[in-house]
C-alpha cells in the first residue's frame, strides 16, 4: 500500500518535471521572460568549470612528479603556448582587427554534438573583460560570429552557419548587397559548413568573389568589412528574383582555438557636413 | 534509489556533460556522446521511468551548460525520450554486451536523425559521415562505460546499506 503511494508520488514527480520542461521550452521559443536569467545564472556557475577544463597547456601536479612526464608536459605546454601565441599574432595582424580594440579569447566549450556541426561555442572572456552582447567575434581568417549572451567569466557565441546568424554582406568588387546564412536557401544542396547566400536584388555573382560584412549601426552585431568567405558556387536563377550561391566560410570553426572580440565604440560626435565639389572633384585637386 | 546513488548519478551526468562540451573545444573527432552513455546506463539498470528522469536532468545540464542550446528544454526532452526508449528495451537479468551496444547505437542514431532533421528544417546543412562516426564512437564507449557506471552505482547503493 505504502509502496503504491510512493510509486504514485514518483510518477507524479516525473510527469511534473516533463510538464515544466515543456512549459519552459515554449516560453523560451516565444521569447518570454525568465529564460535569459536562467541561462545567465547557469553560465555564472558552470562557466568557470569550463574555463578550468579548457585546453591551457598547464600540467597536473601529479604529472610533474615524475621526470619523464615532466618533460612531456613541458613540451606540451610549449607547443600549446607556441600555437596559441602564433594564432594570437596572426589574429592581431589580420585585416579583421586592424584599428579595432580586440579582446583575445580562447574557445573553451562547444555546444551539443550533432550533424549540424559547430553552431554555438563558449569563449573564456565575459562582462568582466568588457565584452557585452552583440559584439563581432573574429579569427585571423575572418568572421566567426557574434556574442549572444554574456556571463561574468564566459560568453556564448553564435557561429556563422548556424540557424540564428544572418549577415548583411557585400559581394565582390561591385559590392552587391546580399544576405548570408539563416534559412535563405535550402540546406540540402550544400555541404556541411557551407553558407547560403542570396543577393538582395538582381546582380551578378562570380565564383571566387569575396563576401564581406556590410556592417551595422555602431558595429553591432557586425563591424563592416570583415571577410565572411568566398563564393564557391552560383546557383541557376530558375525563376527567382535574385541570384543565390554558396559561400565557403573564411574560418574553419572546427579548428578554432583563439578568437578576438571586437569592441568598436559607438559614434558619439556628430559627423561634420561637407560641401560637394570642393575637394577631390577635379584631377589633381587633392594635392 | 538511495540518496548516495542519486548523488553518484548526478555527478556522472555533470561529468558527462562537462567533458562533452570541453572535449569538443579541443576538436577531438569523432567525440562520443558521453551524456547519452550515462543516461543509457541508468535506463538499462533501472527501467524506463528512471531513464526518462535521468535523461531529463542530463539534457537540462546540456541545455544550461554554456554555450547551451538555442531553445531551452530541447536537449532535456531529447535525452528524456532516449532514456525512456532505452529503459523500455531493458531486459531482466544479465544481458550480453552485444545487446547493450546495439541499444546504445540505436538510440544514438535516433538522436542524430532528430538533430539532423531539426538542423535541415532551420536551413543548416548536415554532415552524415560525422554523425555515423559519432554513433560508432558512442556505442564503443558504451561497451566499456555502461558496465563501469552500473558497478559504481551498485557499489554506492550497497555501501549505504553496509
Amino acid at each position: 500500500m505504502r509502496g503504491d503511494a510512493a510509486d504514485r508520488r514518483r510518477r507524479r514527480l516525473v510527469a511534473l518535471a516533463v510538464v515544466v520542461t515543456c512549459a519552459l521550452l515554449v516560453v523560451d521559443l516565444l521569447g518570454g521572460p525568465g529564460t535569459g536569467l536562467l541561462r545567465r545564472g547557469a553560465a555564472t556557475v558552470l562557466g568557470p568549470l569550463e574555463r578550468v577544463l579548457a585546453p591551457s597547456g598547464r600540467a597536473d601536479e601529479d604529472e610533474l612528479r615524475r621526470d619523464n612526464e615532466e618533460l612531456q608536459s613541458a613540451l606540451r605546454q610549449a607547443e600549446v603556448a607556441g600555437r596559441e601565441s602564433a594564432e594570437l599574432s596572426a589574429l592581431l595582424a589580420s585585416p579583421s582587427t586592424a584599428g579595432a580594440r580586440v579582446v583575445p579569447a580562447r574557445v573553451v566549450g562547444v555546444g551539443a554534438p550533432g550533424p549540424q556541426g559547430v553552431v554555438r561555442l563558449t569563449i573564456d572572456v565575459g562582462s568582466r573583460d568588457g565584452v557585452d552582447v552583440d559584439r563581432t567575434v573574429v579569427a585571423s581568417g575572418g568572421l566567426v560570429g557574434r556574442v549572444a549572451s554574456v556571463a561574468p567569466w564566459t560568453s556564448d557565441v553564435l557561429v556563422v552557419g548556424g540557424p540564428e546568424v544572418v549577415i548583411g554582406a557585400r559581394v565582390g568588387g561591385a559590392g552587391a548587397l546580399a544576405t548570408v546564412g539563416g534559412a535563405t536557401a535550402a540546406a540540402t544542396g550544400r555541404d556541411a559548413g557551407e553558407l547560403g547566400l542570396t543577393l538582395v536584388q538582381t546582380g551578378t555573382l562570380t565564383v571566387g568573389d569575396e563576401v564581406r560584412t556590410l556592417g551595422s549601426v555602431d558595429g553591432r552585431p557586425f563591424v563592416p568589412g570583415v571577410l565572411v568567405g568566398r563564393i564557391t558556387a552560383v546557383e541557376p536563377q530558375r525563376g527567382r528574383l535574385a541570384p543565390s550561391g554558396t559561400v565557403e566560410p573564411a574560418v574553419d570553426v572546427g579548428t578554432l582555438s583563439v578568437v578576438g572580440v571586437l569592441l568598436s565604440p559607438p559614434r558619439s560626435t556628430p559627423r561634420a557636413a561637407v560641401t560637394g565639389g570642393t575637394s577631390g572633384g577635379t584631377s589633381g585637386g587633392t594635392s | 534509489m538511495t540518496p548516495a546513488g542519486a548523488l553518484v548519478r548526478a555527478t556522472l551526468l555533470l561529468l558527462g556533460a562537462v567533458l562533452g562540451v570541453t572535449l569538443a573545444a579541443r576538436h577531438l573527432s569523432p567525440l562520443p556522446d558521453l551524456l547519452l552513455v550515462v543516461v543509457a546506463s541508468a535506463a538499462l539498470r533501472a527501467g524506463p521511468r528512471t531513464g526518462l528522469l535521468t535523461g531529463l536532468v542530463g539534457g537540462w545540464l546540456l541545455d544550461l551548460l554554456p554555450p547551451g542550446s538555442a531553445v531551452l528544454g530541447t536537449q532535456a526532452l531529447l535525452y528524456a525520450v532516449c532514456g525512456l526508449a532505452v529503459g523500455a528495451l531493458r531486459r531482466p537479468g544479465p544481458v550480453s554486451v552485444v545487446w547493450v551496444v546495439l541499444v546504445i547505437a540505436g538510440v544514438a542514431s535516433g538522436l542524430e536523425v532528430v538533430r539532423g532533421a531539426l538542423a535541415l528544417a532551420q536551413g543548416v546543412p548536415v554532415d552524415v559521415l560525422s554523425s555515423a562516426l559519432r554513433v560508432l564512437a558512442t556505442a564503443t564507449v558504451g561497451l566499456v562505460v555502461v558496465p563501469l557506471v552500473s558497478a559504481v552505482e551498485r557499489r554506492s547503493e550497497r555501501r549505504r546499506f553496509a
